[in-house]
């Protein structure tokens, strides 16, 4: 298994991590281990500790993953020179940004991003809307939602499909999946709402 | 209300007719209430993204930590052939009883893991027990998957730790299954822990040099501390 694992190529994992489904994981955990060694040149190069270094490449790690997924990233450089150069970046803003302690994954995901991807309509509509929210309000409920909602909901967040997430918590078909999941996207709001 | 929920998905994913698109973007731009839920919608999905990312980030960094004692494990290793080198003889002397340790620990696998029983309720138990099913129908590395998988959605399921040593045992990656329950038997929140005395037998099976003092010093603390596999540790260590 072990000698499997390092005989990988980077067009396999791309392919294993593309396909989805519960092998996603697996071929997720292959990347960031294949390249792990990067820590070490990070520490010598940037001056960081190792910890700081070690989550710098898990954050650009994890940019991959979803570069990969989203198809952002489509093989045109070597993945390794790609995952280097976002490691490199989350090196320098660990960097400047030693003085904040907040999670490092709140950076990475801009809500403007989010917004850019909606339909003219749609943004115009619900900009000023998102701009008043609470977002760390909704981050407390959601983390007090239950298991199994909330396992549903970051699976969801993920970009794994209802027919995925049916899979992994042992429903019987996508449709319920879909069902279940939205009751508790549904649930959310209701806290989200009354207990602001 | 779910309803709702589903139609803003549909807008989104692109899943509406051109008609039903038309007619949502004018209630959306007429009715507040609309709106207001998809900006909900917008922002629970950021939301959940971020809370992902954060949960996945933290497995991520302990696929580090596992490396990181993997790193000293190489260097045992390396220490482990200069000490064959330099002491062969030694080694040569005592290979008749460390293989006859090495057939006994297969032989207890053998005995105790060649079939494993399931316990049915929900949830990941589910997984287990189709890992469970595979693994009785010596389909061994789709087990594995299987464990893996739940292992990553719950790095603290012990019985998952376990059933994954045990199959990497089974398909004779000492080295993985070694780490498994090393890391199980590091677990001081559990009531009844195989860890140590599992490891102790993956080391007698896998056979190397230094192998069967290091494992006869893990059965004489399975005894000492009274943990789980006293009893078949007392009849093991007596053959060592």
């Amino acid at each position: 298994m072990q000698l499997f694992s390092r005989s990988l190529t980077d067009a396999d994992l791309m392919a294993g991590i593309r396909a989805g489904g519960p092998q996603r994981r697996l071929y997720e955990n292959k990347l960031y281990e294949k390249y792990t060694y990067l820590v070490a040149e990070g520490v010598r190069k940037h001056r960081l500790a190792e910890d700081d270094c070690a989550s710098a490449y898990s954050d650009a790690v994890l940019i991959v993953f979803d570069h990969i997924i989203s198809g952002r990233f489509e093989g045109r450089s070597e993945l390794k020179t790609y995952l280097y150069q976002i490691f490199t970046n989350k090196c320098v803003d660990a960097i400047r940004k030693k003085t904040t302690n907040r999670s490092s994954v709140h950076d990475a995901l801009s809500l403007d991003d989010s917004l850019m991807q909606l339909p003219d309509t749609a943004r115009s509509a619900v900009q000023h809307l998102i701009a008043q929210s609470d977002v760390e309000n909704l981050y407390h409920h959601l983390k007090n939602l239950g298991d199994k909602c909330r396992s549903m909901i970051l699976l969801w967040g993920e970009g794994y499909s209802d027919d995925e997430i049916a899979q992994s918590i042992d429903y019987n078909s996508a449709a319920v999946a879909k069902t279940s999941r939205l009751r508790c996207l549904d649930k959310l709001r209701e806290r989200y709402r009354n207990a602001p | 209300m779910n309803n709702e929920l589903e139609t803003i998905e549909n807008y989104l994913t692109g899943q509406l007719s051109a008609d039903e698109r038309t007619r949502f973007e004018a209630t959306l731009r007429s009715d507040p209430a609309v709106a207001e839920s998809l900006a909900f919608y917008v922002l629970a999905q950021h939301t959940a993204k971020v809370s992902a990312m954060s949960k996945r980030k933290a497995e991520l960094d302990a696929l580090m930590t596992r490396s990181a004692w993997g790193a000293p494990m190489r260097w045992v290793a390396a220490a482990s052939v200069v000490l064959v080198l330099g002491f062969g003889w030694y080694f040569l002397r005592d290979t008749s009883t460390s293989a006859e340790a090495a057939q006994l620990a297969e032989a207890y696998v053998e005995q105790n893991f060649d079939q494993l029983t399931t316990t049915m309720s929900g949830g990941a138990t589910d997984s287990l027990t189709q890992g469970i099913g595979l693994y009785n129908e010596k389909k061994f590395a789709e087990a594995e998957s299987v464990f893996e998988a739940v292992l990553v959605q719950q790095p603290n399921n012990d019985r998952a730790l376990k059933l994954a040593g045990v199959v990497a045992l089974r398909q004779k990656n000492y080295d993985l299954a070694i780490d498994r329950f090393h890391r199980l038997s590091q677990r001081a929140d559990l009531y009844s822990n195989p860890g140590t005395f599992l490891e102790a037998i993956t080391l007698l099976e896998r056979n190397r040099p230094m192998d069967k003092a290091a494992a006869k010093k893990l059965l004489e603390e399975v005894i000492s501390k009274n943990l789980e596999g006293k009893r078949e540790a007392q009849q093991m260590i007596d053959h060592l």
